[in-house]
């Protein structure tokens, strides 16, 4: 990134980590097709954590699908660091909404962790540290030789953290994974989310279709509007940091942020 | 988090012989032989029926001569050699017609149309290739053990999850990682299945081609035997295969539940 100078027509390149541009996502040809994604244009700068909400069905696990390289844009391009993604980046990693299938159940904790790494070349040494570490973060250290299956659902949640910490993305991005757990659990894993950006440094794109959820982790909040889907607006949210589940939700301009957001959901 | 997990990889499975299954069986098979004795003794004495004392004696006397043990080791051979070669070839076959759509469409037919045929109505065929041999047996066990462990694979590996496979993607993982450290474990359920049903045909096929076929083993010494009119011998072979497919079909299912122990079909309690 330190070729950027040397452009000084995009003098904000160097913050910029994702770029999103005029992004269009069609399924199916012909009479079938079906436009989900219509023109999305939004950036994400290192280091922030952005979350994207909008209602169910509205497009945007495909988002996120396009921007983790897994399925290529139908127009537009979304970019990281400047260079349009085309395939998985190594530097970003992905945690699925559906995190129970993503784990492999045939492999312990710890095995599912490793084998990313593994395959990536990292070094034995380092591999244990790196799950270590990412364990500890995610308080599962005790529970590093059972198998998914034996955990509960907010554990396995972990897992698939952890997983995505061990692989050290710059960018995390995470889809609805705080969806299927208990009050209580969510709110520890959110506070999770927002330790790990801090310990770690990521910048973390974060779906959800909790408002609250949206509002209490984000630097900003994309809003999404459905079929098909557009940014309907972006909201910086400039609570303090670092945010408290009590006093945070009880801060006014929270109470206010949350309202916005609802009522752009509401417009549809 | 006072979660309690279970520790053991192996928790507790209905097995299939609880206690008292193998007492009932037990004695239906000691009746059997009773009533066995009984006819050889009585209303069949004069037929070539040969009472189970005689066919122990001949048992025994089978179990001291080495010819016997190296035919043994020779249908065992046959009959392992063939199955290892099927599941390779099935597993590396069905891998790859499970994951390009074009070359399962394209065999789709084919197989259908060879799976039923058995493997003794092409005997003449390889025996005309091979001659009365071990590879003989070798090439019929392949033949017949093929086909459920290539459309099980087939199976398992369209089945597998695309989460899964989207996951290792977004993890860079390339094809034949992915082929090889998610695809074929995640069908590995499917893949034993077809290993077991292919297995226990295995050594029948191996003893078929001896008896019909003329390969070296024990289903040749059956065929010796028979011919030269030594019935308690003949039977005293007959008693050996049951027990050996009885042992082939055990090991196969302790087989299947050590690959399969993370399973929901063979792990215990199923934690949601
Ligand atoms: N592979 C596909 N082929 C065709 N249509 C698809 C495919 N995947 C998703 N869709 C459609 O695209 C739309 C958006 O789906 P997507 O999964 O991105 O929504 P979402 O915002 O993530 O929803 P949710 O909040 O329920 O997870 C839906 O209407 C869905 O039916
Ligand atoms: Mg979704």
């Amino acid at each position: 990134m330190t070729e950027v100078v040397t452009e000084p027509n995009v003098p904000q390149q160097a913050e910029r980590r994702l770029t999103i541009e005029g992004l269009c996502k069609t399924y199916g040809s012909g009479s079938n097709a079906k436009t989900v994604l219509d023109g999305l244009t939004f950036d994400v700068n290192a280091g922030e954590f952005v979350c994207i909400v909008g209602p169910s069905g509205a497009g945007k696990t495909t988002l996120l699908k396009c921007l983790s390289g897994l399925l290529p844009p139908t127009s537009g391009r979304a970019c990281l660091d400047g260079e349009a993604i085309t395939g998985p980046p190594e530097k970003l990693a992905l945690v699925f909404q559906e995190y129970t299938r993503s784990l492999m159940p045939w492999l312990t904790v710890e095995k599912n962790i490793t084998l990313p790494l593994r395959n990536k070349g990292v070094s034995k040494r380092e591999r244990g540290e790196r799950t270590r570490e990412a364990l500890e973060a995610v308080s599962l250290a005790d529970s590093r030789r059972h198998y998914p299956w034996q955990l509960s659902g907010g554990m396995q949640q972990r897992v698939a953290i952890a997983r995505a910490l061990a692989y050290q993305p710059e960018v995390l991005v995470m889809d609805e994974p705080f969806a299927s757990v208990d009050a209580q659990t969510r709110f520890e894993l959110e506070d999770l989310a927002q330790r790990v950006r801090a310990q770690f440094g990521v910048t973390v794109v974060f779906v959800t279709h909790d408002i609250d959820e949206a509002v209490y982790l984000a630097d900003r909040v994309v809003v999404l509007g459905s079929s098909p889907c557009r940014v309907r607006e972006i909201i910086p949210v400039n609570l303090a940091a670092p945010r408290d589940q009590v006093r945070t939700k009880a801060d006014p301009a929270f109470t206010e942020l949350r309202s916005r957001v609802f009522e752009l959901i509401r417009k549809g | 988090m006072a979660i309690t997990v279970t520790r053991d990889r192996m928790a507790p499975v209905a097995t299939r012989w609880t206690g008292s299954g193998v007492a009932v069986g037990s004695t239906a098979v000691v009746a059997c032989l009773l009533a066995w004795e009984l006819a050889a003794r009585g209303p069949l004495a004069d037929a070539p029926f040969p009472t189970v004392v005689e066919i122990v004696r001949s048992l025994l006397g089978l179990l001291a001569t080495g010819a016997f043990w190296s035919s043994l080791g020779q249908t065992l051979t046959t009959a392992l050699m063939g199955l290892a070669l099927a599941i390779g070839a099935g597993v590396v076959l069905g891998v790859l017609l499970g994951s390009v759509e074009f070359a399962y469409r394209s065999t789709r037919l084919i197989i259908e149309i060879l799976k039923p045929i058995p493997p003794i109505v092409i005997m003449p065929l390889v025996i005309l290739l091979l001659g009365p041999s071990a590879e003989m047996g070798v090439v019929l066990v392949l033949y017949g053990c093929v086909w459920p462990i290539l459309i099980q694979t087939v199976a398992g590996v369209r089945d597998a999850d695309p989460v899964l496979i989207d996951t290792a993607r977004s993890f860079g993982f390339g094809t034949a990682q992915r082929a090889v450290q998610i695809v074929l474990p995640g069908a590995a359920a499917f893949i034993v299945t077809g290993v077991r049903i292919a297995g226990s045909a295995a050594f029948v096929i191996a003893v078929v081609s001896e008896l019909v076929g003329g390969a070296p083993g024990i289903g040749h010494e059956l065929f010796v035997t028979q011919n030269a009119g030594l019935y308690s011998e003949m039977y005293a072979l007959v008693a050996v295969m049951g027990g050996v497919g009885l042992g082939f079909n055990t090991a196969l299912h302790a087989f299947e539940k050590w690959m399969l122990h993370w399973h929901p079909s063979v792990r215990g309690e199923v934690t949601a």
